[in-house]
């Protein structure tokens, strides 16, 4: 009787230590997502870097840095085991991928105003079946205003400084949240960005980028993603719009190129930005006091079953003042600053609604 | 002793599901529904009926996209998979806490489909089925060819020349006054034809032996007992010969290897043509990329008469790899395998599976 017992203790140990312990997941590395013919035009700097800076081993600056990170900071790591140059037959990798890269440069009167919008993912990829288990969204935008024009050399430090840096960085970002990162368990449900609609009267304001409207709805559904992953902790897949077929092409430092499959989103959102607008609000002696608004509607429901969950229309408004003399205003910055924080209204919003939050959120939550 | 064994059995299951807790289900959206009349809330029994519910219409809505053989052999089984819903829908998971419309109360789910059992489910059923008939004998024929070298023609050109001999005259007129102007306009008419001649291809056929046992491994599975040709008295160098020479096989070609395969007391001959294009670039991987084209068909040899009852093609499937090679192998066997899939699917049918 007492051997059978204890057997039992000792198997009920080995079981749940067993049960409780993390997933394997086997470091993947640095990779650019999209087509390969287009890495070097979509990815301009980013891709000059990882060329310019590679080693004997033909490793890059992001590969090395990126070893480096992940050896230092192992022990912040909750969610998953990560197994770096170790052998194992899991079939689960994490890579991170850069999405998007952004760099515009505006003449304003005597100076240059330089935003620049990195957008990365950490991705969980299933190997056996080439599916995307998980991502989380990471997102940068610096914003700098300099007296000269920014040379070529100039973006490029910039760019390797907003990977790397210990401040403020892409790598900063992802320190911050590497204790969030967690596999996904198949009794969570997931959260996308279906769409970004750009109405008329926002459209006319978005002078930097009148010609390419679609990048702007891309760094939209960025931003709003890694807000809401960021903000509500919970599991959203990557922009739909972003990739063809739901499919999502990686190539990785090395040229391998890797084709996944990204799960369909049990929850869709679409995120209207209606209207931005510019009004005097008070006439000064120096300056005047405009204020800026933004007019959003976000709206989740289930994409498959047709199902409306949650519509809301929110707004924001702030006050700047401007100098009489100052000839002319990079209102775009303004509209781009409030169009993020009308985001982070739209996710009090949706805590504030404590059934919606129950019903929908609740089950997206990673945990 | 056989207690303490028992319990070290278990042990070592439990220990084995914990570490395969990350497979992979299908997920498929569905609306399970009951019926409550005129109360608007749900009975714990009630939504235990409305997600029962649910994985029935999720199981539906999947076979649904399946293709048309498969279709039939789980309407066939239907009650027997829903007698074990929780084997093939062993999860699903509420998308919302339920709504009440028109005296139902419905439930939005996320149901996992276990793929794998469904195909074993399948699998046993043609089992089962084709077990109770004679060992059905197939043999096959894939043969492939390739450019070796071209010869381009470039285009023969014939200019005509006409030189006309008259003129025309033309005037301007200025407002006020009226100033007379004859300008000489000689013509010159030139015309002709371009005559374009085909590049001459010059192809080099063969049996790609790489695709081989990935076919057989098809016809296997589907439970068709194999034979190889040379067993048949199939000559297979006539279908490489005939196929270097031209697009199709030979009458004479056909007549030789069908005639054969039938006097082995073979119930089918399939046969497929695979015409490899030249390597490209893919743009999305930056791989070679080669695109085969495969068209195929199989004979029934059972009757007095030989009949071509399933066909496939033309249609293309290509291949990418590191260096053209791979490439090229990786594109033939996903047209072989591709072909031969879709030529058991029409057999079975036609089987009356």
């Amino acid at each position: 009787m007492r051997k059978t017992l204890l057997i039992f203790v000792s198997l009920f140990i080995c079981f749940s230590t067993s049960y409780s312990s993390q997933p394997d997941v086997r470091y993947a590395g640095f990779a650019f997502t999209g087509n390969f013919k287009d890495i070097s035009t979509n990815f301009k700097y980013t891709y000059s870097i990882v060329n310019s800076t590679k080693d004997d081993n033909g490793l890059s600056v992001f590969d090395r840095q990126l070893l480096k990170f992940f050896k230092d900071n192992k022990s912040s790591i909750g969610g998953f085991n990560l197994l770096i140059g170790e052998d194992s037959d899991t079939k689960i990798s994490m890579a991170l991928a850069v999405t998007r890269e952004n760099i515009s440069v505006v003449n304003i009167e005597d100076v240059y105003k330089i935003v620049v919008n990195l957008c990365c993912n950490v991705i969980f990829l299933n190997f056996d079946g080439m599916k995307v288990m998980a991502s989380y969204p990471l997102y940068l935008e610096y914003i700098d205003v300099r007296k000269e024009a920014p040379t070529e050399n100039y973006k490029i430090e910039l760019v390797k400084r907003l990977y790397f840096a210990d401040d403020f960085s892409v790598f900063k970002i992802l320190k911050d949240r590497l204790g969030n990162l967690k596999l996904k368990n198949d009794a969570r449900l997931s959260l996308k960005i279906m769409n970004v609609y750009l109405e008329d009267e926002a459209k006319d304001k978005l002078e930097l980028y009148k010609n390419n409207l679609g990048a702007f709805a891309s760094i939209v559904a960025q931003k709003f993603s890694d807000s809401l992953s960021s903000k509500l902790n919970v599991s959203v897949l990557p922009y739909a719009k972003d990739y063809l077929g739901a499919r999502m092409s990686l190539v990785f430092s090395d040229a391998r190129v890797q084709d996944f499959e990204i799960p369909p989103a049990s929850y869709g959102i679409d995120f209207t930005l209606r209207k931005l607008t510019k009004e005097l609000y008070k006439e000064g002696i120096g300056e005047d006091a405009y204020l800026y608004g933004v007019y959003t509607t976000v709206k989740v429901y289930d994409p498959d079953l047709g199902r409306q969950y949650w519509e809301k229309k929110v707004k924001y408004g702030a006050v700047k003042n401007i100098p009489k003399l100052q000839k002319t205003v990079d209102d775009f910055s303004v509209y781009d600053e409030i169009t993020g924080l009308v985001m982070l209204e739209a996710i009090k919003e949706i805590q504030n609604d404590k059934t919606f939050y129950k019903e929908v959120i609740e089950r997206c939550l990673n945990r | 002793m056989f207690k303490q064994i028992g319990i070290a059995v278990l042990g070592i299951c439990f220990l084995f599901f914990a570490s395969v807790c990350f497979a992979e289900y299908k997920k498929i959206k569905a609306i399970g529904s009951v019926e409550t009349k005129f109360i608007k809330t749900a009975t714990t029994g009630q939504k235990k009926l409305a997600l029962e519910d649910a994985k029935k219409k999720a199981l539906d809505k999947y076979i649904a996209n399946l293709d048309s053989q498969r279709v039939r052999i789980l309407n066939n089984v239907k009650d027997q998979i829903y007698q074990n819903i929780n084997t093939y829908v062993p999860e699903v998971i509420p998308l919302n806490d339920g709504h009440w419309e028109n005296g139902y109360w419905n439930i939005d789910v996320e149901a996992s489909i276990n793929e794998a059992q469904i195909e074993e489910l399948v699998n046993k059923y043609i089992q089962t089925n084709i077990k109770k008939k004679e060992e059905t004998y197939i043999s096959f024929v894939f043969v492939a060819r390739e450019a070796e070298s071209i010869r381009k023609f470039e285009g023969k050109k014939t200019e005509r020349t006409v030189e006309t001999e008259g003129y025309k005259e033309k005037t301007a007129e200025t407002e006020g006054e009226t100033a007379g102007e004859g300008t000489k306009v000689y013509e010159k008419v030139t015309g002709g034809s371009v005559e374009k001649k085909a590049d001459k291809i010059k192809y080099q056929s063969y049996i790609p032996e790489d695709i081989n046992s990935k076919v057989s491994e098809v016809f296997n599975k589907a439970e068709f007992s194999v034979v190889e040709p040379f067993e048949a008295g199939i000559d297979t160098k006539s279908f490489v010969n005939d196929f270097v020479e031209s697009d199709e096989i030979s009458d004479a070609t056909k007549k030789a290897a069908v005639d054969a395969a039938k006097a082995k007391g073979l119930n089918y001959l399939a046969v497929a043509t695979l015409d490899v294009g030249e390597q490209l670039v893919d743009q999305a991987t930056g791989q070679q990329k080669v695109y085969v084209r495969v068209n195929g068909y199989i004979w029934d040899l059972n009757g007095k008469f030989i009949k071509k009852i399933c066909s496939v093609g033309p249609v293309q499937y290509s291949g990418l790899g590191e260096d053209p090679k791979v490439a090229k192998t990786n594109a033939l066997i996903n047209a072989g395998t591709a072909a031969a899939k879709d030529l058991v699917d029409q057999l079975r049918v036609k089987q009356g599976l």
